[in-house]
């Protein structure tokens, strides 16, 4: 029902987490960020995991072969529809052979496309998310390429939607995340601690779905690196030997044996997908509790206008 | 055994630490039988549970474990059956089998004897899908991981790196080097349960003979 023109640097079919398979090392995959596709499916009637295409910093094109409502959310970026330019997060209708440009992202990282339909994936698992390094999910476990036809069935009317001014996430490259401490934290020497919450960290340009790395002044602990394999998850953040921070995405492995030093409170973690090399970055301490009431807060916020919890 | 401790990882994960990596196994299989928990993964020394904080508050999810812990132990063990694995060892199902015994100095009907006569155990699973780690490996077979990692494992493969065996459920880059392929499916996406074998899981290798 709709051909891809131009698949640009990463695009692939995400739908909801694969939960309850970490303990066979299963990743969970879905959204990098997962507040921008519940907000995209809203706006095209569609549950907050129904699947959608994931497009990452350049964008992509795609040519409809029949009249469809969808919604595009996420980065910053020129979106034009038959050549006139259109809105993010706005209800849009689109008429058969008509071409969709998501353009290149101008902020943050990552855009998805909604559709009043339901686009055909592989489910594995129990989800439809693309896990690429596994090629599972999605389709046939592949990026998206130049010149595929993506099937979808169950299309529906909708009533045009905007997302609430309020609720609609800003992007600017600029990142506060809220973090609390990792297991490892008091590992890191006094000063280092120190430097965690002084220091803005930049996104180096070893940055994908599974995890980002963030340079700045080196971190270092406070004797041996040596540790067991443990579970880390999405929002952790390790430590190599080399001292650079490393942030895990969705597609996080499920364990690990570098240092893990924090992790990015659940309420801020849809915002990881929306890192793109040279964002910067800077940190703020949480307790647990503090990080808990925050989450609350944050899915109250949403829950008049979403019908599920998404994150 | 001595008491499980347990400490907040972040804002939504508890860790729960114990020396005796046994008793760990069957507090994770006991705390995946509610309802209560996202996830349960084990760790080679500790298992990490993570919680809704919609839900539980960290407290309240720090509380509620300690009160499964309790009635994991005063209720019936979760001792998991024994799982024979039959395995066809070298040739090219395991391509690595004769630098490994030649490492070693030994034959490989040797080291076919020391592994499938040895008590294995399933420590954890992880890092790739499907990977399990399996202790319990006599201590003169310890044979670094390859220096340059395979781009392609075909699954069922069975390696041998580190003082442990490895098993690939599915097909995978990988590491470790390889010296048979487990001929019983270790992995089927259609079933209730897809993977064969899990954390916790006594293990006994059995050689097939090639035809």
């Amino acid at each position: 029902m709709l051909t891809v023109l131009k698949a640009g640097l990463q695009t692939t079919i995400q739908a909801g987490p694969r939960h309850g398979f970490r303990h066979f090392g299963v990743p969970a995959s879905g959204p990098a960020d997962a507040v921008s596709m519940a907000l995209a499916n809203r706006l095209v009637g569609q549950a907050a995991d129904h699947p959608v295409i994931e497009t990452t910093l350049t964008g992509a094109s795609f040519r409809f072969r029949c009249d469809m409502q969808i919604a595009v959310t996420g980065a910053l970026a020129d979106v034009t529809l038959g050549g006139r330019h259109v809105e993010l997060h706005k209800t849009h209708f689109v008429e058969m052979d008509e071409e969709l440009v998501i353009g290149p992202a101008k902020a943050g990282c990552r855009n998805y496309l909604a559709l009043s339909a339901t686009l055909n994936a592989d489910e594995f698992l129990g989800s439809r998310s693309t896990y690429l390094p596994g090629k599972f999910g999605g389709r046939d476990g592949l990026a998206v390429q130049d010149g595929d036809a993506l099937a979808a069935h169950d299309l529906k009317d909708v009533p045009d939607e905007e997302t609430p001014p309020e609720l609609k996430p800003f992007f600017n490259d600029r990142f506060m995340l809220q973090v609390s401490p990792g297991p490892d934290f008091n590992r890191l020497d006094a000063a280092s601690r120190k430097r965690l919450f002084e220091d803005e960290f930049a996104a180096s340009q070893r940055a994908s779905r599974m995890g980002v790395e963030l340079t700045g002044r080196k971190l270092h602990l406070d004797g041996e690196a040596q540790k067991e394999t443990s579970a880390v998850f999405p929002g952790s953040i390790q430590l190599p030997p080399e001292g650079n921070p490393y942030v895990l995405l969705a597609d996080a492995q499920t364990t690990g044996g570098y240092p893990h030093i924090l992790q990015v409170i659940r309420s801020d973690r849809f915002q990881l997908g929306q890192i793109r090399p040279g964002a910067k970055i800077r940190f703020v301490m949480r307790r647990p509790e503090e990080a808990a009431e925050r989450f609350r807060s944050r899915w109250e916020a949403y829950s008049d206008w979403l019908d599920q919890p998404f994150i | 055994m001595t008491t499980p401790e347990l400490a907040l990882s972040g804002d939504d994960t508890v860790r729960i630490t114990n020396s005796e990596v046994k008793s760990l196994r069957q507090i994770s299989e006991h705390l995946r039988q509610s309802a209560d928990w996202l996830e349960v993964v084990d760790g080679i020394s500790d298992v990490t549970v993570q919680f809704n904080p919609l839900t539980l508050t960290p407290d309240e999810a720090i509380q509620k474990l300690r009160t499964s812990m309790i009635t994991a132990f005063s209720g019936e063990t979760l001792a998991l059956p024994e799982k024979e694995l039959f395995v066809l060892f070298g040739g090219e199902d395991g391509p690595d089998l004769q630098n490994v015994c030649d490492r070693l100095s030994i034959s490989e009907s040797e080291l076919i004897d020391q592994l499938c006569s040895a008590d294995l155990y399933v420590d954890m699973m992880g890092f790739t899908p499907g990977f399990a780690y399996i202790g319990g490996v006599p201590e003169g077979l310890f044979v670094p991981r390859l220096t340059e990692p395979r781009k392609h494992v075909p699954a069922g493969s069975l390696g041998l790196a580190a003082g442990r065996c490895g098993t690939y459920a599915l097909p995978g880059p990988g590491g470790w080097p390889l010296i048979g392929k487990v001929q019983t499916p270790l992995f089927d996406a259609h079933a209730d349960m897809p993977f064969l074998i899990r954390a916790g899981m006594p293990i006994r290798l059995r050689a097939v003979a090639r035809s």
